[in-house]
């Protein structure tokens, strides 16, 4: 009897090109999406002039709750607070949730605002643990700030929709500063498009000195390489996923640091949930799950607009716990959700969005690390050629750059988001290195088990 | 960009200046800058248009302007319905009462403002024949709308409906009857949104001694049932604020009591 003999070099060839097919479909599906996302950018080039002149149709704006989840001491909470307060937006209340604060945050809070303990009759419709007392302030009456038992954010955001009054909630994390207009933006898909359940954008990254009093002044990239790859990074996300995504009311992965949805969608859903490590994330799609699953139509706006922003991270470090987080914040939002993917008629959402982020943002880091190691170990042992090698390089380095050039020249079309040629040189260079090195970097923080990764956790639990 | 300006300085105008903007505007045809305009498939440009055809009040735009009002997007037909209205606000309401069923997304404050904006008498008797006509569906937003309609057509849905809708809309009405014999029994109705309705309108027109209507309410299931029962409770003309203290503390329900406190802190604040 002949055994079947065991072909290395087939063997080899059918895992180059499984991992040449990875890349193609990866990299191809992002310039497919910042391709479908190109009608959305040419409606905001000609809406631009229009958007600098004072509103067209005022009366109709939806009034906002504006929840501020505080977990940490933070410096800058007072002055987002006062940013909040110069919004341009006619009817909106700010409700600071502090969570269990074991420092001063509290006392600081009411002195710099006046406040007194209020008698409030708590309204608890999600869960969240016990409220200490709510103060107000006679002085600041749009002002609510909350003080309630350690829960993590999940918590300290349901506590705060829990004392929200109006129809339309904004969860605002305090380390953003949000552009003045960033409101009427973001409510103006619920005016038009009534079946919008919630609206999103994703905070751009600008240096810390061009925030002022909690507001932009001129973004500028300035800091060490590590944060110019991180700023390229996002603006690939932006302009060649998220965008591309929502134009397919498919959006799964947004940003967390400011988000919009509607007081009744947020109750029916239930709330953040507090085992989440990305709370806001995972109800985002728990919402689109809910909706798909009782055939409701709904919408997820997204708005790629720079509205928010967020300074550059400090040191590296830094940059890679946020990945790590934000991947981990992922994959536990899409392993709550998988329902969107076994449903019958998930459509977009379900048959190309949700497969798409689990291969290339779960599993897309370990296939990436495994298939440099593969290519470069099979050279090294003179199992594939040079030119295969080269190849590889060009498939997933050469196109990876692509890419992002692709997202950077669609910013400085449309957005312009930094001043200057120069920063958009920089930013392409940046592009150069985010995929020769920072990507497999990157790549190795994200593969779970890793000491990096676990060292996250609790940070993630807590939410930052 | 010059329409867009033009827009909003009319806005901001008096009668008189508005007079001298629209001979300049007419000088300059912008009338028909703005017919252009609606031909394009921005939202934006024809959102321009349709408002600066209302400003003008262009009759010659009617037809162009009516099928505005069907656009899927609410802000811009929401704008054109605003512009008929400045037009020609008797024809408007046709407009309105053929396609308001089907509009849900008009949000009704919105469609009071437009129609509050108009010359009232001639709208509000096409209203009155509307909802002679109109199905029992279409009738809630029809009863918001009429602020001016008399107090025998709310008094007479108020006895007879039993729809959520029409009860909150008749207990909105600027001419709600007065009549507590009609009114008392709503505080026991299934819809919370009623009930706060009821405890609303209460605040302005209980009597001395007529107050426990409104004390029921504060032991209401309901936050915002409570809330608005205390609200009124507080700014009855004829309580005093050492009556609302005996009266609070002689209740016995701790969420009754909580409400009570958080409204007189809450005006307190104000």
């Amino acid at each position: 009897m002949n055994l079947p003999t065991f072909d290395l070099h087939f063997a080899v060839l059918v895992l180059e090109w499984i991992f040449v097919a990875y890349f193609l479909i990866a990299h191809g599906g992002h310039i497919l999406l910042a391709l479908g996302s190109i009608d959305g950018l040419r409606r905001h080039i000609k809406s631009e002039n229009v958007n600098m002149l004072p509103p067209l149709a005022t009366g109709y704006e939806l009034p906002f709750s504006i929840v501020v989840p505080v977990s940490d001491a933070t410096d800058d909470i007072a002055q987002f607070i006062h940013s909040l307060f110069n919004l341009d937006y006619p009817e909106f209340e700010v409700i600071v949730a502090v969570d269990g604060a074991n420092d001063d945050t509290l006392d600081r809070l009411r002195r710099l605002f006046e406040m007194e303990l209020f008698p409030e009759a708590f309204w608890r419709q999600v869960r969240s643990r016990s409220v200490r007392g709510v103060y107000r302030s006679a002085r600041y009456p749009r002002l609510r700030v909350i003080e309630k038992g350690k829960g993590g954010t999940s918590d300290t955001i349901n506590a705060g929709v829990n004392a929200a009054r109006y129809p339309i909630l904004c969860i605002a994390h305090p380390d953003c500063a949000l552009r003045r207009n960033s409101l009427r933006r973001l409510v103006q898909d619920f005016i038009e498009y009534p079946k919008t359940v919630a609206a999103a954008t994703a905070p751009r990254i600008t240096s810390r000195a061009s925030i002022s009093n909690g507001f932009i002044e001129q973004p500028r990239l300035e800091g060490q390489l590590s944060s110019l790859v991180h700023v390229t990074e996002s603006l690939r996300k932006e302009h060649c996923a998220r965008h591309g995504w929502a134009t397919l009311n498919a959006c799964l992965d947004i940003s967390d640091r400011v988000c919009v949805v509607r007081r009744t969608v947020f109750i029916e859903a239930g709330g953040c949930n507090r085992d989440a490590v990305n709370p806001v994330l995972e109800l985002l799609q728990r919402i689109e799950r809910q909706h798909v699953a009782s055939d409701k139509p709904y919408r997820i706006a997204y708005v790629a607009a720079p509205l928010v922003w967020r300074p550059f991270p400090t040191t590296s470090s830094e940059i890679f716990r946020s990945i790590a987080t934000e991947r981990r914040g992922l994959s536990d939002a899409l392993k709550s959700n998988n329902d969107l993917f076994r449903h019958k008629w998930t459509g977009a959402v379900g048959r190309l969005a949700f497969p798409f982020l689990v291969m290339t943002e779960v599993a897309g880091p370990s296939i990436e690390l495994f298939a440099l190691l593969f290519f470069l170990s099979a050279f090294s042992l003179d199992l594939i050629s040079a030119q295969h090698l080269i190849a590889f390089a060009i498939v997933s380095a050469g196109l990876g750059v692509l890419v992002s050039w692709l997202a950077i020249t669609l910013d400085a079309i449309v957005f312009r988001t930094y001043a200057g040629a120069g920063s958009y040189i920089r930013l392409f260079i940046g592009a150069i290195l985010e995929n020769l090195g920072f990507r497999q970097l990157k790549a190795l923080c994200s593969v779970p088990g890793l000491p990096r990764n676990t060292a996250t956790r609790p940070a993630a639990r807590q939410g930052a | 960009m010059f329409l867009i300006l033009w827009n909003q300085f009319h806005e901001s105008m008096n009668d008189s200046a508005r007079h001298h903007l629209k001979a300049v505007a007419l000088r300059l045809k912008l009338d028909e800058a703005a017919r252009k305009l609606l031909d394009t498939n921005d939202t934006q440009r024809r959102l321009v248009a349709v408002i600066a055809l209302g400003h003008l009040r262009d009759k010659g735009a009617w037809k162009v302007v009516e099928e505005v009002v069907q656009s899927r997007n609410s802000l811009l037909s929401l704008a054109a319905l605003r512009s008929l209205f400045l037009i020609d606000a008797s024809r408007a309401v046709d407009v309105l009462l053929s396609s308001h069923s089907a509009r849900n997304d008009w949000p009704i404050t919105n469609l009071k403002a437009i129609v509050s904006e108009a010359d009232s008498s001639a709208v509000s008797e096409e209203l009155v024949r509307g909802a002679g006509i109109a199905m029992p569906t279409e009738l809630p937003r029809l009863i918001a709308l009429m602020d001016s309609a008399d107090e025998n057509l709310a008094g007479g849905f108020l006895r007879t409906s039993k729809d959520t809708q029409v009860l909150v809309a008749c207990l909105k009405s600027r001419h709600l009857p007065k009549n507590l014999g009609l009114l008392t029994p709503l505080a026991k109705s299934p819809s919370w949104q009623v009930r706060t309705q009821l405890a609303r309108a209460l605040g302005s027109i209980l009597t001395k001694g007529d107050e426990h209507i409104l004390i029921g309410l504060l032991s209401d299931d309901v936050w915002w049932v409570r809330f608005r029962a205390a609200q009124s409770l507080t700014r009855l003309p004829f309580l005093s604020n050492e009556e609302l203290w005996n009266l609070r503390s002689v209740l016995d329900d701790r969420f009754a009591k909580d409400i009570l406190d958080h409204v007189v802190a809450d005006e307190k604040l104000q």
